[in-house]
């Protein structure tokens, strides 16, 4: 693949995906592993869940992997700036077209809704995330201690996320001694 | 504009489990320092979440041009994607090898957990904001409108833009 057409092909991934990140993981196995086969199914998985367990946004991070695999670092630089830009350029314009538009009031009016909007897909994406962790109890009052301290008392999200990696580490050492069954 | 320059590279070192951990992250940074107001934040996130393309880049490039324009989309842009790309670039190999390693199998766990929780706080700030009115009353009109959306969510729960729009548009209505 030339570094023109990986450009092309992360651009379009970065202009036709709604709904973030997730949305083109699949996406993007279907056209790397199914119709261009440039990648086997194997490490396409590996790159998946390397995209989710490194710091950074998930798309972008797969960019990176299937980037890197196809054409080096250069590929990888490529790849990034193909599904960065289309949004870059939308939002930019949107932002250009729309300035001071909550001086309109009815804009204030639908800002109203859109926040119940916001709410609800939020929500979805909590309850998908729930869905996984249900099967640990522990991580589910977890999650929810989480969002109670840093709701209500403001708790920094670095130390938050400082804290999983802190009791991950307990729980792995705990495992390894073996003096609590595997939940 | 160094100011968001450092506050993006912080945020995209931050940002683990998705760009959606992004949201309350810029929260707390951006808004709580009075940069950008909360209505200003929240139709943001409405038109991130309704175009295409990454939503962190979305609103990332939102805020920046808020800022400063086109110059300022670029820098928090980059600045959010810079970290997470060179940190992957340089240690994929090393990721590789561990990735099934019982600590990091661990931390991965936890950290499933943490964003859980961090994407319910963003949600509870919503709440505050959409059902409590002005003289620290509820706000029933609120009610109808989620009553709604969450029967047109239902069908249309893998299309955000037409939740948006129809959250919009009830606002305008109903309010």
């Amino acid at each position: 693949m030339t570094n023109k057409q990986l450009f092309l092909q992360f651009f379009k991934f970065g202009l036709f995906t709604f709904g973030g990140g997730y949305a083109m993981i699949p996406m993007m196995s279907r056209v790397f592993v199914y119709d261009k086969k440039m990648i086997d199914e194997h490490t396409m998985t590996d790159y998946i869940a390397i995209s989710q367990i490194a710091p950074g946004m998930i798309a972008i991070n797969m960019a990176n992997v299937i980037g890197r695999h196809l054409n080096g670092k250069r590929g990888s630089f490529i790849a990034v700036s193909g599904v960065a830009l289309p949004s870059f350029l939308i939002i930019s314009l949107i932002a250009a077209l729309i300035p001071n538009i909550l001086d309109i009031p009815i804009v204030v009016k639908a800002v109203q809704g859109i926040v119940i909007a916001v709410i609800v897909l939020l929500s979805i994406t909590v309850i998908n995330l729930l869905k996984y962790l249900k099967q640990y109890w522990y991580l589910v009052i977890y999650a929810l201690l989480v969002s109670l301290a840093v709701f209500f008392f403001q708790v920094p999200i670095v130390v938050v996320i400082l804290s999983a990696v802190f009791f991950g580490s307990i729980h792995a050492w705990l495992l390894s001694r073996k003096e609590v069954p595997h939940v | 504009m160094f100011e968001l320059l450092l506050i993006f590279l912080y945020v995209g070192l931050l940002t683990i489990g998705g760009g959606i951990v992004a949201i309350p992250i810029i929260q707390q940074e951006v808004v709580s320092r009075g940069l950008i107001t909360l209505s200003d934040f929240i139709l943001m996130i409405g038109i991130a979440e309704s175009t295409p393309g990454p939503i962190g880049i979305n609103i990332a490039t939102f805020v920046g041009y808020d800022q400063f324009g086109i110059v300022g989309a670029f820098i928090t842009t980059t600045a959010f994607i810079v970290p997470s790309f060179f940190i992957l670039l340089l240690s994929i190999n090393t990721i590789k090898k561990y990735r099934q390693h019982p600590y990091v199998i661990q931390w991965f766990q936890y950290l499933k957990a943490v964003v859980t929780g961090l994407i319910m706080y963003a949600t509870l700030t919503l709440v505050e904001i959409g059902f409590i009115a002005e003289q620290q009353t509820i706000e029933y009109k609120s009610f109808i409108i989620l009553g709604i959306l969450i029967m047109v969510s239902i069908k249309l729960y893998k299309k955000p833009w037409a939740i948006v729009l129809i959250g919009g548009i009830l606002g305008i209505l109903i309010y």
